[in-house]
Formats: structure tokens, sequence, C-alpha cells
């Protein structure tokens, strides 16, 4: 059975902006070079650069701060923003497509019908995008233990990424601590030795994200070490591996 | 000299016996074998004439 269109997830760095959106369009791109030659019996063309792009369609709710269109505007020409779709939010190791440097490349506001406007976010790659997996989406922490595991179903050998939105510090979108510490590790077995592959350390909300590096193991879980100075802290947490989940 | 994949499990989608020789750099091969991903595969000694061959061919050399 088809997955419904509404377990998706758009992240926005701390951002879940589900509730104001109506619609998601990710496109992953890839340039054709025409190499067609005077000896080809047909077009001949070549791969090129891969593009990424998600369109996120939405309703304004309001000019308040940390609102939908607040934030879009904010992220208008200006880089830096860490997006995220999630076509399942509901299930964890399923796709997770991160756009880690991303802006916001077009603001259309439409009031199609009375008494409704829409507006749109055009998020555009500074830097390309990757595939991943979900370990997580917002989850509440509030004790320092292990989450848990996904199985990528093969280790990777290259590294890869790591990605945490952090949604919610003390229940607050805008809550700000004292050095919270979660990591990502990976071990061959559920349950073995987890080796640390990259850690978070933040006190404010928001998009983070980290480089692994060698050898990563096929399971791989968050760990919270450290809850710093917060009771409470809301995050999402998903993982790139090289060769194995792009 | 052989390299493949150990029964540690898969590295890179490529699955426990796959033939990962001049797949690595060597750095990353040093790796891997560090980490149990990958085991080297000694090549088999050189098959050396069992005593029953080398009789029988005495006998026929005798017989000649």
């Amino acid at each position: 059975m088809a997955t419904k269109g509404t377990s998706q997830a758009v992240l926005v760095d701390e951002f879940i902006f589900n509730a104001a959106t109506s619609s998601v369009s990710l496109a992953i791109s890839v340039a054709e070079h025409d190499q067609t030659n005077i000896a080809s019996s047909a077009m001949e063309y070549t791969p090129g650069l891969p593009e990424w792009r998600l369109t996120q369609n939405g309703y304004f709710v309001g000019g308040n701060a940390d609102g939908f269109a607040d934030e879009l505007h904010d992220r208008l020409g200006a880089t830096g923003a860490q997006v995220a779709h999630l076509p399942d939010r509901t299930s964890t190791n399923t796709p997770a497509y991160v756009i880690p440097d991303a802006f916001n490349a077009a603001l259309p506001i439409d009031a199609p019908v009375d008494g409704l406007i829409t507006m749109s976010g055009e998020w555009a790659a500074s830097a390309g995008g990757h595939r991943g997996k979900l370990i997580t989406y917002n989850t509440t922490i509030t004790s320092v233990a292990p989450g848990t595991s996904i199985d990528l179903g093969s280790a990777g050998s290259a590294g890869g990424h790591a990605y945490l939105f952090v949604h919610a510090i003390d229940g607050s979108v805008n809550g700000t601590s004292t050095d919270t510490v979660i990591n990502v590790g990976s071990s061959a077995t559920e349950g073995g030795t987890y080796d640390v592959e990259s850690t978070f350390t933040f006190s404010a909300t928001g998009g983070y994200a980290r480089t692994m590096t060698g050898t990563v193991n096929r399971w791989l879980r968050i760990n919270t070490t450290d809850l710093g100075g917060a009771t409470s802290v809301a995050v999402t947490a998903i993982v790139v591996v090289t060769n194995v989940t792009e | 000299m052989k390299y493949i994949v150990s029964e540690l499990g898969p590295i890179d989608q490529r699955l426990p016996g796959a033939d990962v020789t001049a797949v690595y750099t060597d750095e990353v091969l040093q790796r891997l074998i560090e980490d149990g991903y990958v085991v080297e595969v000694k090549p088999p000694p050189a098959s050396t004439p069992k005593r029953a061959d080398k009789r029988a061919a005495k006998e026929a050399a005798d017989g000649d």
C-alpha cells in the first residue's frame, strides 16, 4: 500500500511546518549533456551534475515570529538552512532527503479564493543534497540513554553525514540550555559495542550537521550522554552513509 | 593476494564472500581488515605429487 501523503514531514532547521504545508515536491534532477556526434545513430547524452530542489506549498497563517511566513522570509536568499523531507515520518529507517545548506529561492504568495492565502517556499541547494535514513522523528528525550537502533543492512567504508534537528528544548522552540550532548553511534551487531561516529553538543534549537569518517557499522542509533541544563529536548536524527544510503 | 568480505557483515552493500581485491585503496583496505570487514585469503599451497603417484611413476620408469 502506498504511503499516505499525510505521513510526510518537512523540517526547516528547528521548525516542523506540517500544519502549514499543503503539498511537497522534491525534485532531484540530473542535467543531460548532448554528446551526439556525426557517427551517432541516435541522440547520445551524458549525465551532468544533480540538482536538488524542494518546493513546499502551504498557507499563510499569520506573520508571527517562528511562523511559516516569517521563517520562509528569513531564509529568502540566505544560505545555511538545514532542510529535510521525510516521505514517511511515522516509520524509522525510511528514506530521508536532506539539503544541508539550503536557501529559499522563491516566496510566491497567492490569494486564490476569498479567505485563503497560499504561500510557498522553494528550497534550493548551495552544495547538493543527501539521501539518508531516519533514525528518529521528533522524539522527546528526558533522560540520558541510548535510543533504538536502525539497521542499514550494510556497513559503509567511506563515512557519511549525520543530521540532528533540535525542535525544542524544555518544550520551547526557542528554548536554550547548556551543552546537551547527543552522539550517533554504530555497531556491527544490534546491542553490541557502539562506536561514536559523530557528536552534537548544543545549547539552542536548530539544525546541526556533522561529518562521519571511516567505517560506519550497519546498526545506528543516537545516544544522549548529557542533557546539560535541559530537562527535555525534542529531536529528529538522520544518518547518511556513503555507498549505503546514497 | 585476494581479499574478500568477511562474515562480520556486508560492507558498501557487498555481501560476505564477495571479492574486493583491488576495490579499495591500500589505506582503506588496511582499515577494513583491522575493523574485521575484510579478510585476506591466502592462495592454496602448490600441489605436490602424492606418494602413490610417485610410486606409479617410478614403476613405470622401472618397467621401461
